[in-house]
């Protein structure tokens, strides 16, 4: 017969070591996790250093170098271009991590002012570029709300598709609107494109409101551009 | 993510987490007389042991078989062979009786019937055996020559003793669904090993378990109609406070199902039978009168049937979620994919710091760490190189077999509480 006996020092012991590593793998996590958010404010600092520069090169631009104009407006634009990219890709993540992470919402709603803020500043840029190099490129303000919008998603989904077509001649600003009570500028551009309603996009200072589906977002954007794009049907 | 989920999620972690180290720890406890243990193969006097080999349907194998029990290293007068014909459809019987002529001075006796199940053709064999002991071999496993003067080695050092179950190994794998299976069983074994030392064994394997018969039928042998009678009969003995120990280099060679569907005909009478026993024997979980078997051992098995349900959930959650939404996106573009591969193909990978989720990371590369740890230590235990079927198995062995099995466990506890068509063999 069996002599059966609880080996409760070893469950206890067990219990203890698994803690142990459990607290472990949970500090780092936490150190990598705070990695993250340095790693995004270093990302601030990159783009407003990117921003004061453009802004030179397009104050250079503007009043001192007329003649070359077009050698200045190309790299003026390739800069304006990545940084936009940048922009978009660093936002997107930050969403994601926000959703995943132990992020303060604090934290998180300063990081993504700061973004938001940095997106209608190279809006602007971009409008200013546009006249000014007479780029033909075509500008989407696209405002969104993270929470309870199926749509908002499906939007995204349909401009990151024609940002992967037209590429370089397309610049998408998103707008997350879930801040714009800690962020005033949202309600200001909202006001001045009367958005009512998420998703909006505004093209060529016009705003949509609703999904846009693809035939119809397709056709927009061809229209806005100056020439007929390649990529146009 | 919902809070709920990530609870869940977390607290999977921590019971997986210490569950590992449960078994490293009581791996390390015994670890010197793990080491020094060894069978041994000389015995002072040979009792008279009876192997059944129970059959349904096993004209390809049963010759093999059989041959692998007249091949035992045991004298040939103290052992005999019984082949059970539970109805057989094919032509068993008939492969039985050239056996039987063909081995005509050694002790082979054959029980044909109609189709009763295992349990009752096993009893009807026991009732009728001569020997002490007696050891039940599935037609479709193979024993080593010396397996039976190691187990009946142990029943004589300890007269305690009630079953002594072997080490199982899988025969030549050949498909990539076998390999998982091999490593499965090895891990298994090892397991089997630990838990016979802290008398946590909750199943005798139906290839070769070598039994003391006036145990079995004291408590009236095989249950009936149980779907799996090897995990209940050890059930009972635990209940009755009787011994079973692993005989951990006793190796038996079984065929493991080739292909999906056969393995799932499988697991739905072990998993199906595993649930049904588990509730017939409830009063030991959590019991303190049962020790380590009932306040640890019970809990386990209860808690692979959870966990495989919540691990089937997160996978969900992680693979089809976003396979839904790519499926969405897909429509939404009106399947026009060119622009995306070519962006593929421009390497224009957006890898950004802030998408990779470190906690959860380091949480799992730890619990794959110390899996792969236990994984190594099984291989050494079965003598066995984590690499003689090579390696590249292991892969999805890691993330992708326990899910096969976690599908089939909700598949089948759904069977069972809508209360589908029973089985049998």
């Amino acid at each position: 017969m069996v002599e059966r006996k609880i080996s409760k020092h070893k469950y206890l012991l067990a219990g203890v070591i698994t803690l142990l590593i459990f607290l472990l793998g949970m500090s780092l996590g936490l150190v990598w996790d705070s990695k993250r958010v340095q790693w995004a404010e270093k990302e601030n600092k990159q783009r407003d250093l990117d921003y004061q520069s453009l802004q030179f090169q397009y104050l250079y631009l503007s009043t001192l170098q007329k003649q070359g104009q077009n050698e200045t407006c190309s790299v003026l634009y390739t800069t304006l271009e990545q940084s936009v990219k940048d922009l978009g890709q660093t936002l997107d993540a930050l969403i994601a991590y926000q959703k995943e992470s132990s992020m303060n919402d604090e934290e998180y709603r300063l990081l993504e002012r700061d973004y938001i803020l940095d997106n209608f500043r190279y809006w602007l840029f971009a409008k200013q570029v546009q006249e000014t190099c007479e780029k033909d490129i075509v500008t989407i303000l696209y405002f969104y709300t993270k929470y309870d919008c199926g749509e908002c998603n499906d939007q995204g989904t349909l401009l990151t598709h024609f940002k992967k077509i037209f590429k370089d001649s397309l610049l998408v600003f998103p707008i997350d609107t879930e801040i714009k009570n800690d962020e005033i500028s949202i309600s200001l551009i909202e006001a001045r494109y009367n958005i009512t309603k998420y998703p909006s996009i505004v093209i060529k200072d016009r705003k949509y409101e609703g999904l846009i589906e693809i035939e119809r977002l397709e056709n927009l954007i061809c229209s806005s551009f100056k020439k007929k794009q390649p990529e146009c049907k | 993510m919902n809070i709920i989920f990530t609870i869940l999620l977390w607290i999977s972690y921590f019971v997986t987490l210490y569950l590992g180290v449960y078994w490293l720890l009581t791996y390390f406890e015994k670890y010197s007389e793990f080491k020094n243990e060894k069978s041994k193969i000389r015995l002072s006097e040979f009792p008279y042991v009876s192997v059944i080999i129970p059959t349904y349907n096993e004209e390809n194998c049963i010759k093999q078989t059989a041959e692998s029990v007249l091949a035992l290293n045991y004298p040939r007068e103290k052992l005999e062979l019984i082949m059970v014909n539970d109805g057989s459809t094919d032509n068993t019987l008939e492969v039985m009786e050239q056996l039987k002529k063909r081995y005509s001075k050694r002790n082979i006796r054959i029980i044909s019937h109609k189709n009763m199940g295992k349990a009752a053709s096993m009893n009807k064999a026991i009732w009728r055996a001569k020997g002490e002991y007696f050891a039940c071999l599935d037609a479709d496993s193979t024993v080593d020559r010396n397996n039976l003067r190691k187990m009946i080695a142990m029943f004589q050092k300890d007269s305690t003793l009630a079953i002594v179950t072997p080490a199982m190994k899988v025969k030549e794998p050949k498909t990539w669904l076998q390999k998982f299976q091999r490593l499965e069983y090895i891990t298994s074994l090892f397991f089997m090993r630990i838990m016979g030392h802290f008398d946590m064994i909750y199943v005798a394997p139906g290839p070769f378990s070598v039994y003391k018969k006036s145990i079995v039928k004291k408590l009236g042998g095989f249950e009936i109609g149980n779907l799996t009678e090897d995990m209940e009969i050890a059930y009972r003995m635990q209940r009755h406070h009787y011994k079973i120990r692993q005989c951990f280099d006793a190796y038996v060679h079984t065929i493991a199902p080739k292909s999906l569907r056969e393995l799932y005909k499988q697991r739905n009478r072990w998993y199906k039978g595993g649930l049904i026993n588990f509730v017939k024997y409830r009063n030991i979980f959590f019991n303190p009168k049962y020790g380590d078997f009932g306040m640890f051992m019970m809990p386990v098995v209860l808690s692979l049937y959870i966990f495989s349900l919540m691990a089937l959930g997160f996978t969900s959650y992680f693979t089809i979620n976003p396979i839904w939404h790519s499926l969405r996106d897909l429509f939404l573009i009106r399947f026009n994919i060119i622009p995306h591969i070519k962006d593929f193909l421009a390497f224009n990978f957006n890898i950004n710091i802030l998408n990779i989720t470190f906690s959860r990371f380091s949480m799992l590369a730890l619990i794959l760490g110390m899996s792969f740890a236990l994984l190594y230590i099984a291989h050494r235990n079965a003598k066995e190189s984590i690499r003689r079927y090579g390696v590249l198995h292991l892969v999805p062995y890691t993330f992708f077999y326990f899910v096969i099995l976690s599908a089939f466990v909700f598949i089948i506890l759904t069977q069972t509480l809508i209360g589908a068509k029973q089985q049998k063999w």
